[in-house]
């Protein structure tokens, strides 16, 4: 069989079209997709300049608290504050206890306050890891 | 033997190209040894090669007796390989013994396959140059 | 005596006819070209050289020629008859390529899917000539000039044909310099030839990495069939443009496509003994593939024209014509034939993104028609 009944006879019309149309709706699409690659990419690299950038913002943080100055803490307040709890644990006592006392008692700047207390010599080592208080 | 980068990469036609654009090319480049009387190419041969100098003199005889004489290292030989006509309008002559690096057209289509920065950047120097000699070769008619 | 008698009897200069020397001058054409014309010496050289090889006459039965089983040319055709040597080929092809071109100027992919026509109505030439739908097929596919296609799709199809088919889409890809250009001229004006095309945008990374998980989805899920093909292009195309696996993206476009060429090219060369390769079928393939390539570059640039009937911003037709993917052939001549027209028209970067896409489409088309001839 030769000729057109030979391609009508073996689906040959049906092929070319069929085929012809699949590869061209095809390429048409991938085309279109393509065209809006630059907008999904400029999407990303945005996405990523933001999340550099918030690594960066955390790494500099650390820097800027070491700079910033605690909060100053009135000695006389923290002895007023202190000296009450400090008596009831006994003539000499333990800093954690003290600290344990004063936090349960919802006491603002805690630690702060110990510290500036031991600085300026209310709270002085008595030995074997326990202070006394001194007026 | 490979060409090395820090040859070609002095050379006025590699300007601007960025260090991994020169390796690709160097890799795309044969050196070849030219003796004296040598002929590079052939006027009305197909371009299938050019050449860019490293060493040595020669001289390009054009139609109607005209020539003209290339010593500069860098200088490039056998543009028609890339620009119409597309065959060799004169004929390359080596004076003296000297060195070249040659490209062929198939390679040369191949290394902007392989990167059409790259590619975008050699067409617009080709363009400059293809004009340069038009204008000259104008300049001359006159 | 009988000893040397056998001996002269076994020997080529006794078993030769005619046909192997015809062969033979065939092979020594394809070296020529090759050499001495610098036509695809990559893709002519390993074919004639193995031409030569496969027609040197020998007696059957020994386990030499390429057809019989446990001969060294039988193992090395295996990768020719299961598809192996097409897939490693297009790894390195997606290596190599840059799709920079092709995603600064997307709607340039039409014309890659233009000139795919030339494989449907070869297919319906085949089919009127009389050769039965899977010979039609693999012939059709020459249109797509893509050698490794066309080899691919023949093993799957009509394994019985690779000779003169590979032979057919190698020959023709070589002579794209005589096929096209008239083609473009007779269907071109002047005017239309000196349009130029706008400068191409700068792409980024981001968007060439997007790109071949977009090209595998979409064209893989379209046509499955052609995951042998495309699924190692962009497999390559991803390695290239990732630049964590430099080494990979080298040694597949160098070193692994250049083992696959030249094992494909020889052995296909020498598939085409001349009791197989002789044939009056032969004669029909070689006339549907020059019709094959001339109505693919024929559709491209029509096509091209037809899109400007449409379109604000022209572009210029002869790049239809680069839509046929023999890659960088036809680029080259359309860069060719638009400098010719104007000199400061500098098509090659436009040409090269029809080019490109030229092979994805010939590689879904090969995927359709195995999927409706199976």
């Amino acid at each position: 069989m030769y000729g057109l009944q030979a391609i009508s006879a073996q689906n040959g019309w049906a092929m070319a079209v069929a085929g012809a149309l699949i590869v061209m709706a095809g390429l048409t699409v991938l085309s279109l997709v393509i065209a809006q690659l630059h907008k999904v990419a400029a999407f990303l690299e945005k996405g990523v300049e933001k999340r550099s950038e918030k690594k960066q913002a955390v790494k500099t943080a650390p820097k800027e608290a070491a700079v910033t100055k605690p909060p100053s803490v009135d000695i006389d307040e923290a002895q007023a504050r202190l000296k009450p709890l400090a008596a009831e644990l006994g003539e000499s006592f333990e800093l954690t206890n003290l600290y344990e006392l004063a936090n349960s008692g919802e006491l603002p700047h805690v630690h702060l306050s110990i510290r500036s207390l031991r600085e300026s010599g209310v709270i002085v080592p008595a030995g074997d890891g326990r202070f006394v208080w001194r007026d | 033997m490979p060409v090395d980068v820090q040859t070609i990469e002095p050379l006025a036609f590699f300007q601007g190209l960025s260090y991994v654009e020169l390796e690709q090319f160097a890799s795309s480049l044969k050196p070849r040894s030219v003796k004296k009387g040598e002929v590079l190419l052939r006027q009305g041969t197909p371009a299938m090669t050019f050449f860019i100098v490293l060493s040595g003199t020669f001289t390009v005889t054009l139609e109607k007796g005209r020539s003209y004489t290339l010593d500069k290292k860098g200088t490039v030989i056998g543009w028609s390989t890339v620009i119409a006509p597309f065959e060799y309008t004169g004929t390359a002559m080596a004076e003296t013994d000297g060195e070249v690096l040659s490209i062929s057209s198939n390679d040369f289509f191949q290394l902007i396959q392989n990167n059409n920065a790259l590619g975008k950047k050699i067409m617009q120097k080709i363009q400059k140059i293809a004009s340069e000699r038009k204008a000259l070769s104008s300049n001359k008619k006159r | 005596m009988d000893l040397l008698i056998q001996f002269l009897t076994n020997t080529g200069y006794y078993l030769l006819d005619f046909r192997n020397v015809i062969m033979l001058l065939v092979g020594s054409l394809f070296l020529y070209l090759a050499i001495a014309k610098e036509y695809e010496p990559l893709l002519l050289l390993p074919i004639g050289f193995g031409v030569l090889v496969g027609n040197i006459p020998f007696f059957k039965g020994f386990g030499l020629g390429i057809y019989e089983p446990n001969s060294v040319l039988h193992y090395l055709y295996f990768g020719v008859t299961t598809g192996v040597y097409p897939s490693i080929v297009f790894l390195g092809l997606g290596a190599m390529t840059d799709f920079s071109s092709l995603l600064a100027m997307p709607r340039l992919m039409l014309l890659g899917a233009a000139a795919q026509m030339g494989i449907y109505f070869t297919l319906l030439g085949a089919l009127a000539l009389g050769f039965l739908p899977k010979e039609a097929g693999s012939i059709a596919i020459i249109g797509g000039a893509d050698g490794p296609t066309s080899i691919f799709l023949t093993a799957k199809l009509a394994p019985h044909l690779i000779g003169p088919i590979a032979i057919a889409a190698y020959s023709y890809m070589a002579l794209i310099p005589i096929i096209q250009p008239p083609i473009m001229r007779l269907l071109t004006t002047q005017k239309e030839r000196r349009i130029h095309m706008p400068d191409m945008r700068d792409v980024s990374r981001t968007e060439k990495l997007l790109f071949p998980a977009a090209g595998l989805i979409l064209c893989c899920f379209l046509a499955p069939a052609s995951i042998p093909l495309l699924g190692p292009f962009f497999f390559g195309n991803l390695m290239k443009e990732s630049g964590v696996v430099d080494r990979l993206a080298q040694t597949a476009r160098t070193a692994i496509i250049d083992t696959a060429t030249i094992f494909l090219g020889f052995t296909v060369g020498a598939s085409t003994q001349a009791d197989v390769f002789l044939t009056p079928k032969s004669v029909g393939i070689f006339f549907l593939g020059a019709v094959a390539f001339s109505i693919a570059t024929a559709s491209g640039v029509l096509f091209g024209k037809i899109m400007n009937l449409f379109m604000k911003q022209k572009i210029n037709p002869l790049l239809g014509a680069a839509g046929v993917s023999a890659v960088p052939g036809s680029a080259r001549e359309v860069h060719q034939v638009g400098l010719q027209a104007d000199p400061t028209n500098y098509l090659l970067m436009h040409a090269m993104a029809c080019n490109s896409s030229g092979v994805i489409g010939s590689a879904i088309c090969a995927g359709i028609l195995w999927s409706f001839l199976v």
